[in-house]
């Protein structure tokens, strides 16, 4: 009975995960398989609970369930603790999980469609004309020194050090930020 | 040949057609943007019934004299079997995706790499190869009412629901659609030209007798109306009287067109906001549609009846004014536009630079704001936590970037304004130099001079006004644009063009769901293939945890949505055949949110019933279990509600809305945990009533609560979007599955807290 009620009432905690009883192994899905004390979790993903803040800190690792429902592992204070081999494969699984052009210049802003803004811009994966439609909730300030945009199709870029940015871009987006 | 999704350039028919692929007999295609490494390229993956083929390069536009060719740089192809293929579906990341095949050799081969904003049609893709693989024809219906590309410059619409194109439209053509609108007063229109140019040509004159004739001809012993004063002044002060008759008469012409003409535009956006489907107003915020109502059409009509006559009074004013200062003299008017020029050009640049301070202020306003109505909406908490320093603390770091950016802003002004008056008078002093020494020559006489600083004093007003203009037109387009997409927007479910005959007395109520698989987000189906049947005149209960997708299937039965794949029916009929009169009609649905509208309770008892008289009311408000609360309040069912109106409790609430759902007797009652917000006693009181209604009416009911569905004809449970369970509450409870693990886990916790055997 007691433990009935216990099971209802299964209060989750945080879970952090000793970075040294801690295996990672690609698999071929793209996932991961992760070892630890002894079990094995296969389909494995690791997600950034702080993105903005640390892109190595504070790293869920979690799995689907039989019932398709995601159930966090644990945590991962810092993959930065992990050894080599370890904090690669972790370091590689996330950057391509948050791949994500990084807006480098802005070369042109036009700001007259109709609830448009178009930014000509150069990014790590290339030359891209950006369409966004409603700029004062697509064109978002993140802490104060990034910017995350999302275009018309619903596609994410960011900038993530306006001051790092050169002059011209910076006088450009002043007008938006 | 392809129609969706992505079309081929010829340029791109041409490298599959190299490559041996008929691309007439290509099916479906999609363009990937990215390579494995996320640098943007295109990739072109398609396929017939025999092959899926993949080519990747870069597209180009070459320009070919007035017109643009395409052009792809070949980088790669591939090609599979589809018979190698086992399937093909989405791997998704944060903001990118795959593109998969799994083969049936249990490889798992990545075909593309793209920006996650093109999954849906990635998902729809997907399906289509699935229903290839299945010997089964698509259903692209649901594609076929989107408009994708634009007609004129063949990009993409990034709505789909919207014809609109950003990429080739301009700015003027809002504003040639708005002023169609003005279509219906032509007369009135070319009334308000003529008085308009009648009024500026009129004051234009008027100065002249004041100044050149007066000084000149009058004054001047020489003059040929030496003496004459009375003529002149009558003449001045009837030219000005008859200019400032004809202002009026354009203001008051005005004042009646523009009312009348957002009036109009205000009813259209009405009209179309409520034709739209619900999926509209989820995704839009619902201040943003209360603002086009109110605010853009505020701005339209500010733009109308204030700016665009004095935009016309304006340019004729200017015009009139360089015709008259060149007639007068050639030398001054020229130095006197030269002076007019640098003043503007300075002011232009000042203005320029200041736009990023008024947006940085708007910016501090609103972060000022957004603080100030956290801490005043949350003020509760804010004191349970005792966090009052550091709200102070919070609000105070906003009010000092206001500041910051107010004083920013006002000490540009406070240099500028005085420097651009002494730079204009230094040279205005240059120029009456000029004007004197021309007048001391016999060049130019001094009523002329006096004629000259008179219009000169009159153009700036004009000027300064177009250069400030842009920002009001830009406020009008992109108001008028903004309550144009409403009214261009298409809603996503339609009315059936051909519809089915109901018999009278409305729908009885079988209710079937054949394979049905909904998404609100391409790829996240939330009903999994679903199918199951609700008899007429039978309770049917939905059982399952949050987010299993029960209320989604109300929305579906009540058709706020359309099903993404399958079909539903009511009594055999296809629920996109029954027209929508007949199926609100039939249907009455008691949902969590309630809403009460501004006005009596009795109103909004009988919203979905108008003509029910009061003793209906009265009996429904009975049968809710509202009567007796309605009572207790002074005004009895003629308490105001809503905005400004008495509040009530979300349980007293709830019981006026099932109170109106009873008083539209509708054959399917559908009720989504009606009873959540209520207490034990309550709700069995409108269970009872409930049980009173079921005669011969269709019950679905989702509950949490399974108490309350025990009497249910049949329960169905739902788990991640599938039909888990079906059957009776006995028989669920004999078959020992999800429904009775969730009977026992309620009953468990109920009996921990004191409740319960």
């Amino acid at each position: 009975m007691k433990q009935n009620t216990e099971t209802i009432y299964e209060v989750d905690t945080l879970k952090l995960l000793e970075p040294d009883k801690l295996e990672l192994i690609p698999e071929d899905s793209g996932l991961l398989t992760l070892r630890y004390e002894g079990e094995e979790w296969h389909r494995v993903t690791l997600t950034r609970l702080v993105p903005f803040i640390s892109g190595t800190r504070y790293i869920s690792a979690s799995y689907k369930n039989d019932r398709e429902e995601w159930k966090e592992i644990g945590v991962i204070k810092d993959i930065d603790a992990l050894s080599e081999q370890q904090r690669k494969t972790a370091e590689e699984f996330l950057d391509f999980k948050y791949y994500i052009p990084i807006i480098t210049r802005i070369k042109k802003i036009t700001d007259n469609r109709m609830g448009y803004l178009f930014l000509e811009a150069e990014t790590t994966a290339g030359d891209k004309r950006i369409a966004v439609n409603d700029w004062w909730h697509n064109f978002r300030m993140i802490q104060n020194k990034m910017i995350s945009v999302t275009d018309a199709d619903g596609n994410r870029y960011i900038i993530p050090e306006i001051s790092k940015m050169d002059k011209a871009s910076i006088k450009r987006l002043q007008l938006f930020i | 040949m392809i129609k969706y999704f992505d079309k081929l350039t010829d340029a791109v028919s041409a490298a599959f057609s190299a490559r041996a692929v008929d691309t007439d007999k290509l099916l479906y295609c999609v363009k990937a943007d990215m390579d494995s490494d996320g640098c943007y390229f295109d990739v072109y993956i398609t396929y017939d019934s025999d092959r899926l083929y993949i080519l990747s390069g870069y597209d180009r536009l070459v320009r070919n004299k007035k017109t643009f060719d395409s052009a792809f740089d070949f980088k790669d192809f591939a090609e599979y079997e589809n018979a190698d293929i086992e399937r093909l579906f989405v791997d998704r990341y944060q903001y990118t995706c795959r593109l998969i095949a799994k083969m049936t050799d249990g490889r798992e081969l990545p075909l593309g790499r793209f920006s996650s904003g093109f999954s849906e049609k990635f998902e729809q893709f997907c399906r289509r190869f699935d229903c290839l693989k299945r010997n089964e024809t698509p259903d692209d219906s649901a594609l076929d009412d989107r408009h994708i590309y634009c007609p004129k410059c063949q990009r993409k619409y990034p709505d789909p629901n919207r014809r609109f194109c950003p990429y080739c439209t301009k700015r003027s053509w809002i504003f040639k659609r708005l002023l169609g609108m003005f279509g219906n007063y032509k007369w009135q229109m070319a009334a308000i030209l003529a008085m308009i140019f009648l009024s500026v040509a009129l004051g234009l004159i008027s100065p002249y007798f004041g100044t050149k004739l007066l000084y000149d001809d009058v004054l001047s012993e020489s003059g040929s109306m030496y003496g004459q004063i009375l003529p002149v002044v009558t003449a001045m002060a009837g030219f000005s009287l008859i200019s400032t008759i004809f202002s009026i008469g354009y203001g008051i012409v005005i004042s009646c067109i523009a009312p009348k003409v957002v009036h109009d535009l205000r009813t259209k956006i009405f009209e179309a906001m409520q034709n739209l489907s619900l999926s509209f107003f989820t995704n839009k915020q619902t201040g943003s549609l209360m603002s086009r109502v109110d605010r853009d059409s505020n701005d339209v009509y500010f733009f109308f009846t204030d700016i665009m006559p004095q935009c016309i009074s304006n340019v004729i004013k200017i015009l009139g004014l360089v015709v008259l200062m060149l007639m007068i003299n050639p030398l001054i008017a020229l130095c006197m536009f030269g002076i007019a020029f640098l003043v503007l050009a300075g002011e232009f640049v000042w203005m320029r630079g200041q736009r990023r301070h008024w947006r940085n202020r708007d910016i501090a306003r609103r972060g000022v704001n957004a603080v100030l109505t956290d801490a005043l909406n949350g003020h509760r908490v804010v004191k349970a936590f005792a966090r009052e320093e550091q709200e102070i603390e919070r609000f105070g770091t906003r009010n000092d970037a206001l500041y910051t950016a107010d004083y920013n802003r006002s000490r540009r002004s406070a240099w500028f304004f005085p420097v651009q008056q002494g730079v204009y008078a230094v040279f205005n002093g240059l120029i009456y130099c000029l004007g004197v020494f021309l007048v001391l020559n016999g060049q130019l006489q001094f009523g002329g001079l006096t004629l000259l600083i008179s219009y000169f004093g009159v153009i700036w007003d004009p000027m300064f006004f177009f250069m400030y203009m842009g920002n009001d037109w830009t406020r009008c387009t992109d108001a008028a644009g903004r309550m144009f997409e409403i009214l261009d927007n298409e809603p996503t479910v339609k009315e059936p063009e051909h519809p089915a005959d109901i018999p009278d007395g409305g729908l009885k109520g079988n209710i079937e769901f054949k394979g049905v698989t909904f998404e609100y987000e391409a790829g996240r189906p939330v009903l999994k293939n679903m199918s199951f049947k609700a008899e007429a005149g039978k309770f049917t209960g939905i059982v399952g945890k949050t987010g299993a997708g029960k209320s989604t299937m109300i929305n579906l039965i009540s058709r706020m949505y359309d099903v993404t794949s399958g079909e539903i029916l009511i009594d055999g009929i296809p629920i996109k055949q029954i027209p929508f009169s007949a199926l609100r009609e039939s249907i009455g649905v008691v949902s969590q949110e309630t809403y009460l509208f501004m006005g009596t309770i009795a109103d909004n008892i009988r919203y979905a019933r108008p003509d029910a008289d009061m003793e209906e009311v009265i009996q429904a408000a009975k049968n809710a279990n509202a009567h007796d609360f309605i009572m207790q309040l002074p005004d009895g069912y003629d308490t105001i509600t809503g905005s400004g109106g008495i509040s009530l409790s979300g349980g007293e609430k709830q019981r006026i809305s099932i109170a109106r759902a009873l008083i539209q007797k509708p054959n399917i009652l559908i009720l989504d945990e009606a009873t959540a917000a209520m207490d034990t006693a309550t709700e069995r009181k409108i269970q009872n009533a409930i049980d009173n209604l079921k005669q011969g009416r269709t019950i679905i009911a989702i509950a949490h609560r399974l108490s309350t569905l025990r009497d249910a004809d049949m329960l169905n449970v739902i788990e991640n979007g599938e039909l888990k369970e079906s059957g009776t509450h006995d028989e669920l409870i004999r078959q020992k599955g999800a429904y009775f693990e969730l009977y026992r886990l309620q009953s468990l916790s109920l009996k921990s807290i004191g409740i319960g055997d």
